[in-house]
């Protein structure tokens, strides 16, 4: 059957965690997706992975059924983790949080690369770069 | 429970992947119960981009807000790198619901052809003594008979399906068309599909359902082997015509039987057309709702003259 892509919805949700309480159900309710199902099968394709965020993509077709993927952690999480913060910067411009080292953007950026549109693994770098210091997290050298 | 603002951030991007986006997930991370949402809409037939919409969403309860966060949400955005591709912030008012139900008040038992009802499983639709009911949730991959090339090939398999017929579904999906089959007399069918998933959900369907018994299931394209009276199909014009040409799909026909093919959009239709002729079958039912078409085909009597111009048209020269 011919199906028809409604939306591409993505969630941040916690690996293993995931509950019909908000964001899934407003967000995916409003599609007529069958969130109880949804919850079922994204825990139980996180289950090794509690404790990390693992965003779900999930495309919903007209006719109301879905499919989805899981994505490596978002760069921000990561980001924090190497920077030893919980927060991003309210003014990232002119109040830094934290900071982390090239290699460490380079570490991120590696484990990112199948989710960035990026060619090459400098270009990753660039995005991760880009994200840190949206955050307020200052970028050094080693 | 208490009620929801939703907080809608339009972003300037066809791309939902932009660094744009994730920056502005990022800064609403901090606001939201459980971080934001990314929303793409607005694809074409085949899935183009050319005209998607991206938003991120976020959820927090009314409870938290105030108009002093909403004014430090929105500076925060216009702070960020790349500001001028972030729309306005737009707030809504959500009336808190039973999320682990609201959803199914978007399905309702759905009448096709003369004597079929799809419903789900939590409805109690009334029914006629001849009325044939297909139980099917919606779930994971698979429809509810919503779209039309399925209603197409449900009401050309009531109108021609006998007492006692055996059925080939190939590419079953949900398992819908081998259920209906079932339930409407056929005495066996054979159901394939080259998704394991798929194959997995026919089988809960059938069971169901009550017909598993009477339905073998396939991890796979079309059965080398084996005559039905009826073969179906409900996929794409050119996943049909590659069947009937490079897999003999006609050949799984017993003689005097029909194929029954759906998921024909109109502006592909000649590529089913021209396979079909090469192959040496005629339509002789068609359905139709809005752009979409099913063919009931039967092969045409063997002449001499027939074999000869139907050899000129090989899969090769098509």
């Amino acid at each position: 059957m011919a199906k028809k892509v409604k939306a591409i919805v993505t969630l941040q949700l916690p690996a293993g965690k995931a509950t019909p309480a908000p964001p899934v159900g407003p967000a995916l309710g409003q599609h007529g997706i069958n969130i109880v199902g949804f919850c079922k099968e994204y825990n139980a394709r996180t289950s090794t992975q509690v404790g990390d965020i693992i965003p779900a993509e999930i495309t919903v077709y007209t006719d109301g059924s879905f499919t989805f993927v899981t994505k490596t952690p978002p760069a921000s999480d990561l980001l924090k983790k190497a920077a030893g913060i919980t927060s991003g910067s309210g003014n990232p411009l002119r109040d830094k949080v934290g900071k982390v080292t090239r290699s460490q953007i380079r570490e991120i950026a590696e484990k990112k690369m199948k989710d960035l549109n990026a060619i090459d693994i400098e270009g990753a770098m660039r995005q991760i770069e880009g994200s840190a210091r949206s955050m307020g997290i200052e970028v050094v050298e080693d | 429970m208490a009620d929801l603002l939703e907080l809608i951030v339009p972003i300037h991007t066809n791309d939902p992947n932009a660094p744009v986006v994730q920056a502005v997930v990022q800064a609403l991370a901090s606001y939201v119960q459980g971080g934001a949402v990314v929303e793409a809409t607005g694809f074409g037939d085949y899935g183009e981009a050319e005209d998607v919409r991206v938003v991120v969403r976020g959820y927090l309860p009314v409870a938290h807000a105030n108009g002093a966060l909403l004014h430090e949400i929105r500076r925060r955005l216009l702070l960020l790198p790349e500001a001028d591709r972030v729309g306005e912030l737009r707030v809504l008012t959500l009336r808190e619901e039973d999320w682990a139900e609201a959803w199914k008040k978007h399905y309702h038992p759905l009448r096709v052809g003369q004597r079929l009802l799809i419903s789900p499983t939590w409805e109690q639709p009334e029914t006629d003594a001849d009325d044939v009911v297909i139980w099917l949730d919606p779930g994971m991959a698979f429809g509810t008979g919503l779209h039309p090339s399925t209603r197409l090939i449900l009401r050309l398999l009531e109108r021609h399906l006998r007492p006692n017929d055996r059925v080939l579904d190939v590419g079953t999906g949900s398992g819908i068309l081998a259920i209906a089959a079932l339930k409407l007399g056929a005495t066996h069918v054979h159901a394939t599909d080259i998704d394991p998933v798929a194959v997995e959900t026919a089988r809960q369907n059938l069971a169901c359902n009550r017909v598993g018994d009477r339905c073998t299931l396939e991890v796979g394209s079309v059965p080398a082997e084996g005559e039905f009276r009826i073969v179906c199909a409900n996929i794409l014009a050119d996943v049909l015509a590659d069947l009937l040409l490079h897999e003999d799909l006609g050949a799984r026909v017993a003689p005097g039987g029909l194929l029954l093919l759906s998921g024909i959009i109109e502006y592909r239709r000649h590529i089913l057309d021209l396979a079909l002729a090469a192959r040496g079958w005629s339509a002789i039912d068609q359905e139709r709702e809005g752009e979409w078409l099913a063919f009931a085909a039967r092969k045409n009597p063997v002449s001499r003259e027939r074999e000869s111009s139907s050899s000129l048209q090989s899969p090769a020269d098509l």
